[in-house]
């Protein structure tokens, strides 16, 4: 129940940050033909410019062009993504995924209320919600926010925080510019649900507290 | 995953790759920690390596557990689903997991990013036990679990590591906060991780979770099942 329900930050934070999931579930609609259809999902998936996208065993688009991605998906993709930056083109999604009608389960992760008004507003009704609640145990033993933010972006944690804290330390120095160190990350996030626009804004404000300079929530 | 430590170049390039530092310089060269290693295979598959020292291997069982559990591209011999958990809010809308004033409970041992011991998720199955939790069939651990009257898992699982392990449930909303109570208890005295904590409900519910007592912090983000499945005939 985890994959992308740990996204940290304030809501301030999150506000750009919408992973758009479509999945077969085993024994109610995973025939032979789901494959076929996930394709077509996918297909709109990228119609609407996301700026990231894919699947397990199909690719991200760090690493891959869109059509790469489609032609690897297949019975063993589980599921594909999408990841959006604003709610508006998420409810534009919903809209196209609802008239398409796979009949795959859909699902939004991002600002719950948000996504609810762009359900609602797009024919949809949400039927269930995950909620995270946080994390306990032994804290000591985690990184600053600052990196925590930018690797709970992958929810299978692949996201190296020392590669994290190295590239905050590279931009800072000049050695490499943003687009690469966003670029180096999201490679690391297999199934394509990294946000690199929110991440570059998170790299940014690090970089800045690196440097001692007031920085508002990034 | 193994690595041919004589064709290692020294270059340092994998130390920032690995998730939970498992491997160290020493002596000009690489050295991986086997005890931390989860075998996530980050470092193989980031191929940061130009001398190609690290590649997939097919450890004995139990180390096969790291992989399965840490690598997405690994499958659960148990579910058959890739990954650490089941498909749970994700298809609820076909599944129906979680119904009318029930909860789906998913703590997550390890994560971010620290790794744990399957002796770190016993604390947690063990802290569960008195409640009237239910483990879903196509949950992994629940394979692991030796019983499930005590919440031991299985002996020879315990001191692997992966990078991190759903423990994934259903039980009555009532019972949602003193279990997170209970765990919380058992984790302070011994637990040398961390743990995240998912919860899923009916969207009309959000009364069950939003009755949370301090120190629960609930994010305004979270994922939201929109209930466009539909059965294609058929229940499994």
């Amino acid at each position: 129940m985890t994959h992308t329900n740990h996204r940290q930050g304030s809501r301030q934070s999150l506000h750009d940050d919408y992973v758009v999931l479509v999945m077969p579930a085993k024994g109610y609609n995973d025939s032979p033909e789901a494959p076929e259809k996930l394709k077509i999902v996918f297909d709109i998936l990228i119609s609407f410019q996301p700026v990231n996208a894919g699947g397990i065993n199909a690719g991200n688009l760090f690493l891959d062009s869109p059509e790469q991605i489609r032609a690897r998906i297949g019975s063993d993709t589980p599921m594909i993504h999408g990841v959006y930056t604003d709610i508006d083109t998420v409810r534009q999604v919903i809209e196209a995924l609802r008239e398409v009608d796979s009949g795959f389960s859909v699902v939004v992760t991002g600002l719950i209320d948000e996504i609810a008004a762009a359900a609602y507003s797009a024919g949809a009704k949400p039927h269930s919600i995950a909620y995270s609640l946080g994390i306990k145990g032994n804290e000591a033993l985690l990184p600053p926010p600052y990196v925590q933010e930018v690797t709970a972006m992958c929810g299978h944690n692949l996201i190296p925080s020392a590669l994290v804290e190295d590239l905050i330390d590279k931009i800072a120095q000049g050695q490499i510019k943003m687009a690469g160190a966003v670029s180096q990350l999201g490679e690391y996030c297999v199934c394509g649900v990294f946000n690199p626009v929110r991440a570059a804004r998170l790299l940014e404000r690090a970089v800045s507290l690196k440097k001692g300079e007031k920085t508002s929530e990034a | 995953m193994k690595f041919e430590s004589e064709y290692c170049g020294g270059c340092g390039n994998c130390l920032l790759i690995c998730p939970v530092q498992a491997i160290e310089y020493r002596e000009e060269r690489a050295i991986v920690d086997w005890d931390k290693c989860v075998e996530c295979h980050n470092c193989v598959r980031s191929g940061v390596c130009p001398t190609e020292a690290f590649a997939y291997s097919s450890p004995p069982w139990p180390r096969t557990l790291r992989a399965t559990f840490s690598d997405p591209f690994f499958r659960h011999e148990s579910t058959q689903h890739l990954g650490r958990g089941t498909e749970e809010v994700k298809t609820n809308d076909l599944t129906h997991l979680v119904t009318e004033g029930n909860v789906g409970l998913a703590i997550e041992a390890g994560r971010p990013g620290v790794g744990a011991a399957f002796a770190d998720v016993e604390i947690i199955t063990k802290a569960l036990a008195p409640f009237p939790v239910r483990y879903p069939s196509k949950t992994p651990i629940r394979a692991l679990i030796h019983d499930e009257k005590t919440g031991e898992l299985r002996p020879e699982i315990l001191r692997e590591r992966v990078l991190s392990v759903i423990v994934e449930c259903l039980l009555p909303a009532t019972h949602l906060y003193p279990v997170l109570n209970a765990v919380q208890e058992a984790a302070a005295q011994v637990m040398t991780t961390v743990y995240s904590i998912g919860v899923f409900t009916l969207a009309g519910e959000v009364d069950l979770i939003h009755q949370s007592p301090s120190g629960y912090r609930i994010s305004p983000a979270g994922k939201n099942n929109l209930g466009l499945g539909k059965s294609m005939g058929g229940e499994p």
